[in-house]
């Protein structure tokens, strides 16, 4: 464990403790990060799981060209050949990370043409589908966790442990690789990980005379669904008091197409399922609720109607009932300081306070219900099982999530790392707020209810939440809801 | 020797005939060709796709399913509501683009002071991109600063859910594509205005008819025609709303906006089911046959015309 | 019935002026014609009385009122297109009944005025066809049904026949004709065609670039036409003109070519004065004596009369004699025009200068 020692702002960040966080603070400490993650050959962490079982013995590392990462697959051709990589678009200084690693990549193994194909973040999944079903699909694609048992049930993702080091594997975060995993097999390397925080803006809540939200490292010591309905109440009815009519107390979701139900796997699945109880009897309602969707994954009846379901949803309404939020997508409505409390993951976060907000600003975890709970949401690459490379396919998926380009990566682009090891590398993930709470919610995290027909559940789910917010009867809504996902899901039977 | 003079002579005429006859054929080939490929094929797969069972992951049929499909749609109350909004669409569309597409027409035929203006702002909201045009739109709906409601708020008027209110919200969709779509009917009735002859108008002045009395008489049934292809092509434009739905509504709230255009885009690329897609599209090209038969038959014209 | 008074009527399309002054005066119950080149103004004029087209300067009016600012459906005229303008959509009884329908003339009376124009232009058969299915001529004389039907002050027919064929224009006009002496009907006639305007006008007003250069009976016209313009329009075929000189010691013209030809009647201050000469080609005679030696060019036996183009000088002119020639291209004849018959007019202003009356023209003929 290395102090940060990149820039004096780093140093700074770090002893500011409990301090306001701002925005010089926050990329200080994505900055720190990043040079924490830089140290290699470090000693990785004993595995903690048990591993898939594993056919291949796995090589040394260092009989590779390039530093391969977990890579444990045969040596690579020598033949010619070209990999098709299908991933969503960055910006360009993201980009500029990938290229420079293809660079690299091509110098080691001048053999192997790395070919990209980047479309928008929302059509990957259909993109994807489009391609497997037209027999010609990219060697390797961006996935992600949630629809990992739709790309085992369709024979569409390439099982990937006999490629890894088992030492890579156990480096995952357990619910990560959990979310990645079906049936015994591993299919995609996350790539980082997403989960929701409640990031607010201190300004207006002083301004209204209402205290913040718990700044707590716990993720279950934040407020309740009651406690934030109650106070985000008060700060609305503070403002107007005060003739200010323009600020909400919660800005409108900036995933998916915007406002309510844009995402609820990200989003507003939170509501429900921190509802449910993994621990709960498993007959009861409180564990289907946690759940989801029923353990063969094909019936959402009494999953997703229960009457904690129920209470989660009436909860989420009365954030647009009561008038906390705005009914439709408003952009930008967190960064223009006209949003209290905005809901995202510290990628975007990181993205979002790169647009100098003119606020002091602080983060908390989501509001929990029965459970503190989280969706982790992965993006990770999958190799097509119909490659005809697939040991490069893996090498090339194993180098981009090796120590040094993932480093790169989250440094770049701010994101939260899916492996023990890197999180415990970076300082701040151990004694800065914000990010010690991140790594709790990283690491408590939990998948989306695991159904290979997640894509159609999510697809139908969606606008029910928009009903709903809309001033639907949630109890009905939801039935409807279960009743149609039921359907949808027959096909699958 | 006769004989084969004959039969030789008769080749060469076949031949001939051959070559005066081919080149017609061999001309048009490349456009029955992309017409077939483009046009009456995906017709014709859709129509079969619609008895065929799929694999859902990808996309590859399984084998036929008689009605199935169809069972399974029309047995679903999504399918019943966006079947009624596509109805609804089409009669809110006709009703409104082909009074006021008239209107601009008969206005801009006037060549009143502005009108090359008027008829190049009307072009371009045809021309632009449809999805552009939603997003614009989407700030103008916008319940708290778009235009719309602070109209509505500065005449003193209450301000209204335009695109998630139940009955609001399949209006303002419909609003919307009125503005995009009108430039084309009235395209066809201005392109129509100018074929009536100039002495037709001279004609009804001296028989005494006054302008009411000479749009009823004269010029609309001379725009028959016109009308005809007008409402044809609204009433394809109007069943086939689709871009403002998926980005204005996405279909809500609770499928008041969901039309059958886009509730087989879901059932395909949101629900994994190309076959009740397919049945749903069908049902959509059934809707624009009976409708545009209907139309044709009501606007059937004296045989004089 | 009624008089249309034209009074220095102009138009102009911005600094373009298209007709100056005009003044005529349409009788009561007459059939003027409205004759000259295309672009002369003429179907202007007419657009103008029936109050299609508005009016710059002057006034027109119809039984004394002045009707510049009322509507044409105000005018109570009744006009016959060039291309007929048929409502394509009514059938033939639509279309003769529209006019009554939009002055909501009862029913019944309608019909029986649709029958009665029907029969008199013979179209009792045709009431229920489309214009579409109709012949030209048959088309002409709905559209003048469609006139008739009104009981107008005014028809007004813009160049009507010009659409049909030379045998069924023969005939329509003679329909026409017989018609008008029939209704005895104010009729505004435009026409580019002489032969029409002679044969069908009571009255013709020759026009050229928007001005009248001269109205009058037909024969009037033909007569004593006031300058060449009109000199040349009227009469088919038209007036041959030689420039030259007045020598009125010799009683000769003498023209460019050297060509000495028999003068008409014309004061003696003109004498010297340089003139353009006028003679129809009916007015040369057959001269064996006297006659100036012609090489002819072509020769036109039409049966009752025969045209020969001849070469006279330097001249070549168009002689129309009521006898059979004999001679071939190529011969020579001997031919002199009818002095008194002949026209002169002024070189610079081509106003006529010579004087002819009717007793020099009734004693030749």
């Amino acid at each position: 464990m290395s102090r940060p020692t990149r820039t004096d702002d780093a140093s700074a960040g770090l002893t500011a403790a409990n301090s306001g966080m701002n925005r010089r603070r926050f990329l200080a400490g994505t900055a720190a990060l990043a040079a924490g993650g830089m140290l290699m050959g470090r000693p990785l962490p004993a595995a903690a799981q048990e591993a898939p079982a594993k056919g291949a013995a796995a090589r040394a590392a260092s009989s590779y060209k390039l530093d391969l990462g977990g890579y444990a697959g045969p040596e690579l051709t020598s033949q010619p050949i070209t990999l098709k990589f299908m991933r969503q678009e960055f910006p360009p200084h993201v980009n500029a990370v990938l290229e420079e690693a293809y660079k690299e990549f091509s110098a080691a193994y001048p053999n192997i043409t790395i070919q990209e194909e980047k479309v928008p973040y929302g059509d990957l999944q259909k993109k994807m589908q489009i391609y497997v079903g037209s027999g010609a699909a990219p060697d390797v694609m961006m996935g992600r966790t949630d629809f990992i048992e739709a790309y085992h049930a369709g024979n569409i993702a390439l099982p990937l442990q006999d490629y890894f080091l088992d030492e890579f594997l156990h480096d995952i975060l357990d619910n990560q690789f959990k979310a990645a995993s079906a049936k015994g097999n591993f299919y995609g390397a996350p790539w980082e990980t997403y989960f929701t925080m409640m990031y607010f803006n201190r300004d207006i809540f002083k301004k209204a005379g209402v205290p913040t939200p718990p700044e707590v490292t716990d993720v279950n010591a934040g407020w309740t669904a009651e406690e934030f309905i109650a106070a985000l109440d008060e700060l609305t009815q503070k403002l107007r008091a005060q003739g200010d009519s323009t600020t909400w107390a919660l800005s409108a979701a900036t995933h998916g197409n915007g406002g309510p139900g844009a995402n609820y796997t990200q989003v507003e699945s939170l509501w429900v399922r921190s509802q449910g109880d993994p621990n709960a009897d498993k007959g009861s309602s409180a564990y289907k609720t946690f759940l989801g969707v029923s353990e063969d994954g094909l019936q959402a009846t009494g999953y997703l109607d229960t009457p904690e379901a129920v209470k989660g949803m009436a909860n989420y309404q009365q954030l647009f009932t009561k008038k906390l939020a705005p009914p439709t997508a408003v952009p930008n409505q967190f960064v223009s300081g006209v949003g209290a409390i905005h809901f995202t993951g510290l990628n975007q976060a990181s993205r979002l306070f790169q647009q100098k907000p003119a606020f002091e600003w602080g983060a908390s975890p989501f509001p929990r219900g029965r459970i503190a709970f989280n969706c982790n949401s992965s993006d990770c690459p999958i190799v097509w099982s119909k490659t005809p490379y697939p040991a490069e396919a893996a090498a090339l998926v194993a180098y981009l999530c090796n120590d040094a380009n993932r480093i790169r990566f989250y440094k770049t682009w701010g994101s939260m790392p899916v492996r023990k090891s890197l999180i415990a590398a970076i300082p701040e993930f151990g004694n800065q707020q914000l990010f010690q709470l991140s790594a709790a919610a990283a690491a408590s995290g939990q998948g989306a209810p695991r159904s290979v027909g997640w894509f159609d559940y999510f697809n139908a789910i969606n606008p029910v939440v928009r009903d709903i917010a809309l001033g639907g009867d949630p109890e009905s809504q939801l039935k409807q809801a279960a009743t149609r996902i039921d359907g949808l899901l027959r096909k699958y039977r | 020797m006769p004989t084969a003079i004959r039969t030789s002579r008769k080749r060469n005429g076949r031949m001939a005939r051959l070559a005066e006859v081919l080149p017609g054929p061999a001309m048009i080939l490349p456009a029955v060709v992309a017409l077939g490929i483009f046009q009456f094929l995906p017709l014709v797969v859709a129509v079969v796709n619609s008895f065929r069972s799929f694999n859902p992951f990808n996309q590859s049929p399984t084998g036929w399913v008689g009605l199935a499909n169809y069972d399974e749609i029309f047995s679903d109350p999504g399918f019943q509501l966006a079947f009624v909004n596509t109805i609804a669409y089409i009669v809110i569309m006709l009703a409104a683009t082909i009074p006021l597409a008239l209107f601009l027409a008969v206005l801009l035929d006037q060549r009143l002071p502005g009108s090359t203006f008027a008829r190049g702002a009307i072009v371009a909201a045809l021309a632009a991109s449809e999805a552009v045009s939603a997003l614009i739109w989407n700030q103008l709906y916008d319940p708290r600063g778009g235009m719309f409601n602070a109209i509505l708020a500065a005449v003193g008027l209450p301000e209204q859910p335009f695109l998630i209110g139940d009955t609001q919200s399949l209006l303002s969709i419909a609003a919307m594509s009125v503005w995009k779509d009108v430039g084309l009917p009235m395209l066809i009735f201005l392109a129509g205005l100018q074929a009536i002859p100039r002495e037709l108008y001279e004609a009804a002045a001296l028989d005494g008819a006054g302008p009411w009395r000479t749009f009823r008489n004269v010029t609309l049934p001379l725009l028959r025609p016109s009308l005809v292809v007008a409402l044809f092509m609204m009433t394809i434009t109007a069943t086939r709303i689709f871009t403002p739905i998926l980005i204005l509504t996405q279909g809500g709230p609770n499928g008041a906006t969901s039309n059958l255009a886009y509730y087989s885009y879901r059932l395909n690329f949101e629900f994994m089911a190309p076959g009740a897609a397919s049945a749903s599209v069908v049902c959509m090209l059934l809707v624009i046959v009976v409708i545009t038969i209907a139309q044709t038959w009501l606007a059937r014209g004296p045989k004089g015309v | 019935m009624a008089t249309v008074e034209i009074d220095k009527v102009s138009k102009a399309y911005g600094a373009v002026e298209i007709m100056r002054g005009v003044s005529a005066r349409i009788e009561n119950g007459q059939f003027t014609i409205l004759v000259g080149p295309s672009g002369c103004g003429k179907s202007t004029l007419l657009r103008m009385i029936a109050g299609l087209e508005t009016i710059t300067d002057g006034e027109i009016r119809i039984d004394g009122e002045v009707v510049n600012d009322v509507a044409p459906k105000d005018r109570d005229i009744a006009m016959v297109f060039q291309n007929y303008a048929l409502y394509p959509h009514m059938n033939v009884a639509d279309n003769m009944a529209f006019s009554l329908k939009m002055r909501d003339v009862p029913r019944p009376e309608i019909d029986r005025r649709v029958r009665e124009v029907a029969g008199i232009l013979d179209l009792s058969g045709l009431l229920d066809r489309y214009p579409r299915q109709l012949s030209g001529g048959q088309r002409q004389r709905v559209a003048m049904g469609r006139a008739i039907v009104r009981d107008p002050q005014v028809f007004l027919f813009d160049e009507p026949l010009s659409n049909l064929d030379a045998k069924l224009r023969v005939h329509m006009r003679a329909e026409i004709k017989e018609l008008h002496q029939r209704m005895k009907a104010t009729v505004v006639y435009v026409t580019h065609d002489q032969i029409e305007a002679m044969t069908m006008a009571d009255k013709i007003i020759v026009m050229q670039d928007g001005r009248v250069e001269q109205a009058g009976a037909p024969l009037e016209l033909y007569d004593q036409p006031r300058n060449t313009f009109v000199a040349g329009f009227i009469g088919s075929p038209a007036m041959n003109f030689l420039e030259g000189e007045i020598d009125l010691g010799s009683g000769r013209f003498v023209s460019g070519g050297g060509l000495r030809l028999p003068l008409p009647p014309v004061s003696s201050e003109w004498d010297g004065a340089r003139a353009i000469y006028g003679v129809r080609p009916e007015h040369f005679r057959i001269d064996e004596e006297n006659g100036l030696e012609a090489e002819t060019v072509v020769v036109e036996p039409t049966g009752s009369e025969t045209l020969v183009m001849a070469r006279l000088g330097d001249h070549e002119v168009a002689c129309l004699f009521r006898s059979r020639i004999a001679a071939r291209a190529g011969q020579t004849i001997r031919i002199s025009p009818v002095a008194e018959l002949t026209h002169l007019f002024d070189a610079r202003t081509t106003a006529r200068i010579s004087v002819n009356s009717s007793e020099i023209r009734d004693k030749h003929l």
